[in-house]
């Protein structure tokens, strides 16, 4: 009987084991996941008033949420409900007032005069003044984020000028709503008031919502500022951010509905959602590349036809269907698909051919390769690519190890160097490339192990100081950097969200980067 | 007893100095800079040397090792355990907000793991060499083996996707909805409370069982008190000894195990707030955590060792 007893159970386990840990799931190829073209116009809806859109995070923004001088990436993505820029930028740079009524560049493009909107207030029911964005481009300033600014003076109440010691053309891009932009406007009343460790926590812009509440791994709740400046807007009563990091919870709690909003990147989870009934909105924002340290003469990666060694190693179009979950394609250019510097008939692609990798690697006195690291920077890394690169290498001669070092570490590889190997990193395209790779600019502190040429610094700097962003020109950069294998694209990355149907009107794909929206805007068709 | 306890406090005191001290130096013996963290959090932030000084300074990192901890251990003292280098917030708050989280689900875990295990066990015992000895055995061996954060994705898929019959995660404070908070905290207690009862189980058959052959329970039986009687008054407290002893140990794995379930269940505790300031290598979270941890492992092993005096007579505090 007992013998009966256990063998029942161990084979009720063994059954239990096998459908909880051996499905594989193969990729699907989704048709709402594809390169994001112009909609269709569909037929005018009246937009409606009322509801809270609710929508899940997979990440916990940094906790500085209302204070500009330290946003990043993550912060902006949920402070921009609250706080708004002096400018906005679309998707191929192109900047527009927002704050500012107008803009005006001097001649000689040493300052910009910016007419600010009148009856503006903050949050906090103060008004938005020349005052207070002096305040707030002061404290940029004195974080040392504008390096190329020498003053900022006040012409009139709603009349600010920002005077430049040279001029990028990037400068006006930084004042648009970007990840990091020096535009972004609080409350300077409310920092007087509650200091800046509060306002880390308390997003007091001029918003169309108004902050209620953000608790660290919990989620960001905020309301409809009655006040908006826009009259008749914003249409929702409030947006509710839920922040789950775990995926597999995330995965369950959309699924259970109740859902608006998700933010997701091209993944699997991006599969999933479309699979689900959302409308995916993502974009192709970037590229993970290897970057080499050229700049170390005794390493192999100082030759150039090692690197191009190492591109012909690689198969981008196998990693980009295996791992890519439909929304990859293989990356042969920097600049991400779909933007304004990304040329469709690009003519350097080095496509792979491992013998092609193991004749050039023999020519370069390497003929039986050599040892090398990849160090990956490890937040968003897709640890298969990284995995992936590394056999690829090792078939060839590289033999490859990998590392994965906290951010901590890798930062020390940004500004002090690496040896003998490669970082595996992204690189984004802003709006305004030049804003995107200045740190790999002649002049940045980071990176000493990555080479400049003098190609490069020559066409790097020309782009930098055209009136407006010269695609031809940051063309010509990024060109140099693939013709120079100095950059090696593996992947591409992109990020967005996946939507309900019902959502209406978020202004995805208008914006700089794909994480910024019109909440203005939006609405529910519900 | 009371100069026993004053001795245990004492050394409760020298245990906790010990720890934090441990904690301090190990984690600023840990590669990376957390500064340094601070700034790639904050993404694509040309810091230079000075400006990464004078964070350092900001953080009091600059100092000798033993210096800051001193600093440290002064403001512990004031009730002020510093200020988080990532958050920039004071690192009491943050625990204030979220130890009670972790203390109402770990203490409902160790009621249900011990009032759940103990009977448990005790049938086990009573009735070895039944169906019922072993199904529970069984049962307790598989509570034991199986992955906490595993059961918690499966019973999250299972009761709160498909059955919809409990939420799916979080957690609402009872005092804003007592009912929702309940239905919230049900998988995550279960899940914290079955290695606590499946060990429990082992652990008071194989008590119960010892107790069970002593010549003076043959003698009850022999002078036919109920079995209740034999089992509640005479074996069950003498066998409760490494029984207290192992619901003392199974706070620790409460406290351990309340990382995973809380990051399954998306609860915001000291659990998921540790793992998380470990990883970004933040100091006083980590100093801040890991003292409440200590001074609660501490109290708890003196409420056992106090209990064994109760249990037994013949254990005297000296």
């Amino acid at each position: 009987m007992k013998r009966i007893f256990y063998t029942c159970l161990g084979i009720i386990l063994l059954f239990s084991l096998l459908l909880t840990s051996c499905a594989k799931e193969t990729p699907t190829q989704s048709t709402a996941a594809e390169k994001p073209t112009a909609s269709t116009p569909a037929p005018t809806l009246q937009p409606k008033y009322g509801g809270t859109l609710k929508m899940v995070l997979d990440f916990t923004p940094a906790p500085t949420l209302g204070w500009p001088p330290d946003y990043s990436g993550p912060a902006t993505r949920v402070s921009q409900l609250c706080v708004e820029s002096l400018l906005r930028s679309d998707f191929k740079g192109n900047t527009y007032p927002w704050l500012a009524e107008s803009y005006t560049l001097a001649e000689d493009l040493k300052s910009v005069t910016l007419k600010l909107r009148k009856n503006v207030k903050f949050h906090d029911g103060t008004d938005f003044t020349a005052q207070a964005v002096k305040w707030n481009l002061d404290n940029q300033m004195a974080a040392k984020k504008a390096p190329y600014w020498t003053s900022v003076e006040i012409v009139d109440e709603y009349t600010i000028r920002i005077n430049f010691s040279e001029w990028k053309n990037a400068l006006i891009f930084e004042l648009s709503d970007t990840s990091e932009g020096l535009g972004y406007m609080v409350s300077p009343t409310a920092f007087q008031k509650n200091g800046i460790d509060w306002m880390r926590q308390n997003p007091i812009g001029t918003g169309p919502f108004k902050f209620i509440s953000f608790n660290k791994d919990v989620g960001f709740k905020t309301v409809k500022n009655q006040d908006y400046w826009i009259k008749g807007k914003p249409y929702l009563d409030g947006v509710e951010m839920t922040i789950i990091v775990d995926p597999s919870t995330r995965a369950a709690f959309v699924k259970a509905g109740g859902v608006d909003v998700v933010n997701t990147n091209t993944s699997k989870l991006a599969a999933d959602l479309a699979d689900m009934g959302f409308i995916l909105k993502l974009t192709t924002n970037g590229t993970w590349n290897l970057m080499p340290d050229t700049n170390n003469p005794d390493s192999p990666w100082a030759k150039q036809k090692v690197r191009e060694a190492a591109e012909y190693a690689i198969d981008r179009e196998g990693i980009a269907k295996g791992l890519g979950w439909g929304f990859w394609q293989a990356p042969y250019q920097i600049p991400a698909r779909g933007s304004a510097i990304y040329e469709s008939d690009f003519s350097l692609s080095r496509k792979y051919n491992p013998e092609r990798a193991k004749q050039l690697l023999a020519e370069a006195g390497y003929p039986d390769g050599f040892k090398t690291y990849i160090n990956c920077y490890s937040a968003g890394l897709n640890k298969d690519a990284a995995t992936a690169v590394q056999s690829y290498f090792i078939k060839v001669g590289l033999q490859a190890e990998l590392d994965f070092p906290e951010l901590a570490k890798y930062a020390t590889y940004q500004k002090s160097g690496w040896q003998n190997g490669v970082l595996f990193a992204p690189l984004l395209t802003y709006g305004n490339f030049n804003e995107g790779i200045i740190n790999y600019g002649p002049v940045s502190p980071l990176y000493p192990s990555w080479q400049r040429p003098p190609d490069f610094t020559s066409a790097f700097n020309a782009s930098l100081i055209s009136k407006t962003p010269d695609v031809k020109l940051i063309r010509l950069v990024t060109d140099t950097i693939t013709k120079n294998a100095l950059i090696i694209p593996i992947h591409e990355t992109g990020g967005g969200y996946a939507v309900a149907s019902y959502v209406m009107n978020m202004g995805w794909g208008e914006r700089g980067m794909s994480a910024f929206l019109n909440w203005e805007d939006t609405w529910l068709n519900k | 007893m009371v100069t026993y306890l004053i001795n245990r406090l004492l050394l409760s005191i020298v245990l906790i100095f010990f720890v934090t001290l441990i904690i301090f130096f190990t984690m600023r013996l840990l590669p990376g800079d957390p500064v340094l963290m601070l700034v790639t959090s904050n993404q694509a932030q040309e810091y230079s040397e000075e400006q990464l000084q004078h964070l350092r300074h900001e953080f009091g990192l600059d100092k000798p090792i033993v210096v800051q901890y001193v600093h440290w251990m002064g403001g512990v003292f004031h009730g002020d355990l510093g200020i988080s280098i990532l958050n920039h917030t004071p690192v009491i708050d943050e625990l204030i907000r979220r130890f009670p989280i972790s203390l109402h689900i770990g203490l409902l875990a160790f009621i249900v793991g011990n009032i759940i295990g103990i009977p448990a066990g005790i049938i086990c015992a009573v009735r070895r060499g039944t169906w019922l000895d072993t199904v529970v055995t069984a049962l307790a061996n598989i509570g034991i083996t199986v992955p906490q954060f595993w059961l918690g994705i499966i019973f999250m898929y299972v009761f709160g996707l498909y059955l919809k019959w409990l939420p799916i995660m979080g957690y609402t404070p009872p005092s804003e909805d007592f009912w929702y908070n309940t239905r919230q905290i049900i998988m995550p207690v279960v899940c914290l409370a079955l290695f606590p009862v499946a060990s429990m189980v082992r652990q008071v058959r194989s008590s119960m069982l010892e107790v069970m052959r002593q010549d003076y329970i043959r003698t009850a039986w022999s002078k036919g008190l109920i079995e209740r009687k034999i089992i509640f008054r005479h074996a069950l407290k003498n066998g409760l000894i490494p029984i207290i002893t192992l619901a003392g140990m199974g706070i620790t794995i409460i406290i351990g195990g309340s990382v995973f379930i809380e990051t399954v269940f998306n609860i915001p505790g000291i659990g998921r707030l540790a793992a998380n300031s470990v990883i970004n290598q933040d100091y006083p979270y980590v100093q801040g955590i890991t003292l409440v941890i200590a001074v609660t492992v501490i109290l708890v092993n003196l409420a056992v060792d106090i209990t064994y005096g109760w249990l037994d007579p013949r254990i005297r505090f000296r």
